[in-house]
């Protein structure tokens, strides 16, 4: 299948090619390569995307087991509107 | 890694892939050091505002307008999509005492030649119909420019390897080396020397320990800055919106502070800021997280300028070191230290990088500028 029609993060439509085009840019972590293609940015923050990308990692030697890490997860985890902030005052 | 390089930059930020790009297409074997990843630290975590209407009069204003000017063809130029579009920015005077000092930087602007609007009520909501009627008194504005702070800086990193540069990430510069009172280089955390001929340090809020080291006082502080990314929404606001507040507000070494700034992205989010706090008062293991009085302040101020935003969902948040100066001039040109180049601390910093980054290969390359950087660099001291 053609990587521009392989979606990996769903939320920001990014494709399997533009996630390439990223680590011939030298992004080589999972973080580095939400920066340059916002794969792990969008309403599901990287749930499925995370993991398909560290497996591409993987899967072309710029990572192991033991240096791979997961992008770090940001509040407020679940997506919450700004309305349920500060209710308290 | 070669052991000798022309110019050695240190910080992967706006500043740093600038001075990199631009020296290794100046023919300047250079080497580009970051400890964590390229746009990593402050520069990721920036809006990509290339604001204008707020600079400093005099030189800052001059390398803003030169850099506004430079940042329309840069697109071009890298051969690469950037996001520059033109935007409108809003500075609001949300309060009585935000009045005289919008006053003056209106005044100032236009005896500048700046072609800056003054809006009052019904002007103001047509330029910005979701804000909340009544609640500033006024505000200036101007059409400038937006960017996507990451594709720019991944651009010029990229063109920039074209040109022969050597990045290393993950590599964190223990100290610079020197040598009979002259910076020759940096000794690295795992012990390895590096020289150089030129060492120029962009490393934002980590400037001033790493040239306090080395006998050189940068008057660069920082405050941890607090923002928060919405889920994607249809247009929304048609400006970058900021406090008048802000850089008096957000950059106090003795309190915390809320000053709202909010522009929506080129997929729609929309980035608020932020809460800042002076460095001193986070430890260093909460220094990442998001503050409780983060949330209730946005939620306070979005209520108060944005009702119409309180049911979109935040869907990520971030906090970062914010490098400012108290003059809000950025030190910046040829230290004290011979070998020893200087540019951190600037006010609005994606607009600046592109002219910064060429004055530096100038500073390399003929060991001047075209412009009298003293007053900028005059801030720094020997230790």
């Amino acid at each position: 299948m053609d990587a521009k029609e392989i979606i990996i993060c769903r939320c920001e439509e990014v494709t399997l090619a533009e996630v390439l085009a990223a680590i011939d840019d030298g992004c080589h972590t999972v973080t580095s390569i939400k920066r340059a293609t916002r794969a792990g940015m969008g309403a599901c923050q990287g749930r499925t995307c995370n993991r398909l990308i560290m497996q591409i990692l993987l899967s072309k030697g710029l990572q192991t087991s033991a240096t791979i890490t997961a992008d770090k997860a940001r509040f407020p985890i679940v997506p919450c509107t700004i309305a349920t902030f500060g209710e308290d005052n | 890694m070669k052991k000798n390089y022309q110019a050695i930059v240190i910080g992967g930020g706006y500043f740093g892939c600038s001075s990199a790009y631009n020296l290794a297409k100046a023919g300047v074997s250079t080497l580009l050091l970051e400890k964590k990843e390229i746009t990593s630290g402050a520069s990721g975590a920036n809006f990509g505002c290339v604001q204008v209407q707020d600079a400093s009069p005099g030189l800052s204003l001059e390398l803003t307008l030169a850099g506004f000017a430079k940042m329309k063809t840069m697109e071009k130029e890298l051969n690469r999509d950037i996001g520059f579009r033109l935007q409108g920015s809003l500075i609001a005077a949300e309060n009585e005492q935000h009045l005289p000092e919008l006053e003056k930087l209106y005044q100032t602007m236009k005896s500048a030649g700046l072609a800056l609007e003054w809006l009052e009520g019904d002007a103001l909501y047509q330029r910005e119909p979701n804000l909340r009627q009544g609640s500033i008194k006024a505000a200036t504005y101007f059409q400038q420019g937006l960017i996507y702070p990451f594709h720019y800086m991944y651009a010029q990193i990229a063109r920039a390897k074209e040109y022969g540069l050597e990045l290393a990430e993950e590599t964190a510069v223990a100290e610079l080396l020197m040598e009979n009172g002259k910076c020759t280089g940096v000794i690295l955390t795992n012990g390895t020397t590096i020289r150089g001929e030129q060492v120029i340090v962009t490393a934002g809020a980590w400037t001033r320990e790493l040239c306090k080291k080395a006998g050189l006082d940068v008057p660069v502080y920082n405050v941890k800055a607090e923002a928060f990314v919405t889920e994607a929404i249809e247009p929304f606001l048609r400006n970058y919106y900021s406090s008048a507040g802000f850089f008096a507000e957000a950059h106090s070494q003795e309190a915390a502070a809320m000053s709202l700034c909010i522009g929506q992205s080129h997929y729609g989010n929309l980035l608020i800021g932020e809460t800042s706090k002076p460095d001193k008062m986070v430890p260093a293991d909460l220094a990442d997280n998001t503050s409780m009085e983060h949330c209730r302040r946005v939620q306070l101020k979005v209520r108060e300028f944005f009702p119409a935003l309180e049911n979109i969902k935040i869907l990520r948040s971030w906090v970062t070191a914010s490098p400012y100066t108290d003059t809000c001039l950025p030190v910046f040109g040829k230290s004290a230290i011979p070998g020893l180049i200087v540019a951190a601390g600037f006010k609005s910093c994606a607009v600046l990088s592109s002219v910064v980054g060429e004055i530096i290969a100038d500073l390399v390359t003929k060991d001047s500028c075209k412009y009298d950087l003293s007053e900028f660099i005059n801030q720094s001291k020997l230790l």
